[in-house]
């Protein structure tokens, strides 16, 4: 059996997680290619207008797989109890993506993470393996697996992420959600931009995150989303150690509409570029204002010294 | 910091300004401040003041705090809910602390309120001089209010249409309101009530055997303030509708759709704030709903895929989808409407508000729809 994965959304955060964890029960994965033109064409059609450009591209790459796999992986994740709430896109995610797609040739497969319930992220899993036809004990043993292969792939991040600390010249964090960070339509044009203007970008998902989901109230105390705490809290890890804040956005994004609201309110004395991303073409726009953010930034280094 | 005597308030909502300045009148003994009406200028002030692409509530919600504040309010009181609604709280503070008001904020959304006996002490805090005895005491009457408004509204939406003399039913409505501002206790608010039904039932109408019917649903707080939602449900009636809605408060938050005694005390016992303002009936709707759905799809999405589908069922002519601009839940189960408009022939308007001021264009588009359904309706029957 094939399983399609829509390179998109929280395939970002869990890709590890996931390929691993279908590959230990010996089911092969197929990824949706990276995100392109057609790949947002087909998102915008099969989304309603007013979605988020991030759940746009997602819709798009589950169009593309259609014939490539016998079914697609569409998680449900509601939320990780203590840790927070995931955006209720999420939620919805499962029962969204099958309404959207019931007339076509797609068929999907789910778990259903939701703390609040007592349906823990392993007890997930296992009753997905058995779904598919696997034992209790091999699914167990695929997402414990699974599991270790993505706490080592966070932290060979985070590694990195330290070896680009070390390095001189300005440091800008960009605060985003991972899959606008390191989507090839959304983030990685802003990522390439900046080396290109000689900044050393440094991504907010590539923090220890439990870490992160403890120490974000020294910012601000009440925030539900599990993802948001962790980039506040990234904010706070490297406030001292960076130059500048870039808060990338997908439009209409629910949760960041407020939180970066927040962030320009409460952490001072950094400069911030507040990036909103829509579905537009061409980059020029995006790049003047990249360029004159690290510009600021330039002379602002200057005079202090 | 605040000191007593507090003065509180919560932002406009309909017309359940009158239940809830009750409860703070006579269960917590504090002083309630009644934002004014929602006009045009409280939404203008309050999107003026809140971050740009956020839902249409919160601005609102903005608007009616600073008309609040203006007004002598020193306590504010905000829910939190699964959505947006569940960061409401800080950032409406943050807000307004940068603006340079001195107020306090009762948060029911942070940490320790997450059940019905942490709400008791939160409350206790900006309420001193209550007790359990005197909520206790309030409640029944607060809910009987509840019920019976939305009671009294749901039978002006259906009849207002057909009234032969233009304002008969709204001015029945407002006297209610008038009265069930002065009730001191649950004899009051009954009085009140068969006085108005009594009224209304005597309004001479002129409604056909099988009238147009259409049904609302939507996003929770939109569909329940008129002002956020340029009136629609007086509009279409207007034009000649029978208009239904299930989203109220009574149905939200107040009636356990369970009807066997100890499941619903149960359910009020275990009410999760955090999952406002579905916690009591989303599992129940799941299951009514679980050809279109198997999960819960965050806030009031499940209800109103099970309301639009019990619509459908019933052989509604149409149905209108209200929601704020970017609301994510609603966002998501509008894939399902459609494929619930497809399988039961049912025409649905989509509505997406957001801090906009003028009404022709919500207008244009009511007007086209019901014309379109009552040809629809013409067609269909010869």
């Amino acid at each position: 059996m094939k399983i399609g994965i829509p390179r998109a959304l929280l395939y970002y955060r869990f890709d590890t997680l996931w390929r691993t964890f279908f590959q230990e029960l010996g089911f092969e994965t197929v990824l949706s290619p990276v995100t392109d033109k057609t790949i947002l064409d087909e998102g915008s059609r099969y989304s309603i207008d007013e979605n988020c450009l991030s759940s746009k591209l997602f819709f798009g790459h589950i169009a593309v797989l259609e014939g490539k796999c016998d079914a697609v992986f569409v998680p449900r994740i509601a939320n990780y109890g203590k840790e927070g709430i995931m955006c209720t896109r999420f939620e919805a995610l499962y029962d969204t993506a099958v309404n959207t797609f019931r007339d076509k040739d797609l068929k999907f497969i789910t778990c259903d993470v939701d703390l609040q319930e007592k349906k823990t992220e392993e007890a997930a899993f296992t009753s997905l393996g058995i779904e598919l036809g696997c034992s209790r004990e091999k699914s167990l043993g695929a997402y414990r697996a699974a599991k270790t292969a993505d706490r080592n792939s966070q932290e060979k991040k985070i590694r990195y992420q330290e070896q680009q600390l070390e390095k001189e010249g300005i440091k800008i964090l960009i605060v985003g959600h991972s899959y606008n960070l390191h989507d090839e339509y959304i983030g990685r044009p802003i990522i390439k931009n900046l080396y290109n203007l000689n900044a050393i970008p440094l991504l907010a998902d590539a923090v220890d995150l439990d870490w992160a989901r403890r120490e974000y109230t020294a910012i601000c105390k009440d925030v539900p989303w599990m993802v948001n705490r962790e980039l506040v809290g990234a904010i706070h890890q490297y406030r001292d150690k960076i130059d500048g804040l870039i808060l990338l956005t997908a439009f209409p994004c629910g949760p960041d509409s407020m939180l970066n609201e927040m962030i320009i309110r409460r952490v001072k004395g950094l400069p911030i570029l507040n990036l909103l991303l829509d579905s537009q073409d061409g980059n020029a726009g995006i790049e003047t204002r990249l360029e004159s953010f690290v510009d600021i930034i330039r002379f602002r280094k200057e005079a202090h010294i | 910091m605040i000191k007593p005597p507090y003065r509180l308030s919560y932002p406009q909502l309909g017309n359940y300004d009158v239940p809830i300045r009750h409860f703070v009148l006579h269960g917590l003994g504090s002083d309630y401040v009644t934002p004014p009406p929602m006009t045009k200028h409280t939404i203008e002030i309050g999107a003026q003041n809140s971050p740009d692409f956020v839902c249409a509530p919160f601005k609102c919600m903005m608007g009616c705090y600073l008309e609040a504040l203006e007004k002598g309010a020193n306590v504010l009181i905000q829910t939190g809910g699964t959505c947006r609604l569940g960061y409401y709280g800080e950032l409406h503070e943050q807000i307004l602390r940068d603006m340079g008001y001195d107020f306090e904020m009762m948060n029911i959304n942070l940490a320790n309120y997450h059940n019905i006996f942490g709400l008791y002490k939160g409350m206790k805090k900006i309420a001193p001089q209550t007790n359990l005895f005197k909520i206790l005491k309030a409640l029944p009457s607060t809910a009987k209010m509840i019920i019976q408004m939305d009671k009294v509204e749901d039978y002006m939406r259906q009849n207002m249409g057909f009234e032969i003399h233009d304002g008969d039913f709204e001015r029945a409505h407002k006297t209610y309101l008038a009265d069930l501002r002065k009730a001191k206790g649950l004899k009051d608010v009954k009085k009140a009530y068969a006085k108005v039904m009594d009224t209304m039932e005597n309004i001479p109408i002129n409604k056909p055997e099988h009238p147009l019917r259409v049904g609302i649903v939507g996003e929770y707080f939109t569909i329940m303030d008129p002002e956020s939602n340029h009136e629609i449900e007086k509009k279409i009636a207007k034009m000649g509708a029978e208009v239904h809605r299930w989203m109220n408060l009574s149905n939200s938050i107040v009636l356990c759709p369970d009807k066997r005694t100890l499941k619903k005390l149960k359910g009020y016992l275990t009410y999760d704030i955090r999952k406002f303002p579905s916690s009591l009936w989303y599992k129940f709707q799941l299951k009514q709903v679980s050809k279109y759905a198997k999960y819960d799809m965050g806030s009031s999405g499940i209800s109103t895929i099970t309301l639009a589908e019990e619509y459908a069922k019933r052989g509604y002519d149409g149905l209108i989808h209200v929601k704020s601009f970017g609301c994510m839940p609603e966002m998501d189960i509008i894939p399902v409407l459609h494929n619930i408009s497809a399988d039961y022939k049912i025409p649905i308007l989509y509505l997406s508000y957001d801090t906009q001021t003028s009404d022709t264009g919500i207008e244009t588009r009511l007007e086209a729809f019901y014309d379109m359904i009552d040809m629809r309706k013409e067609v269909t029957k010869s």
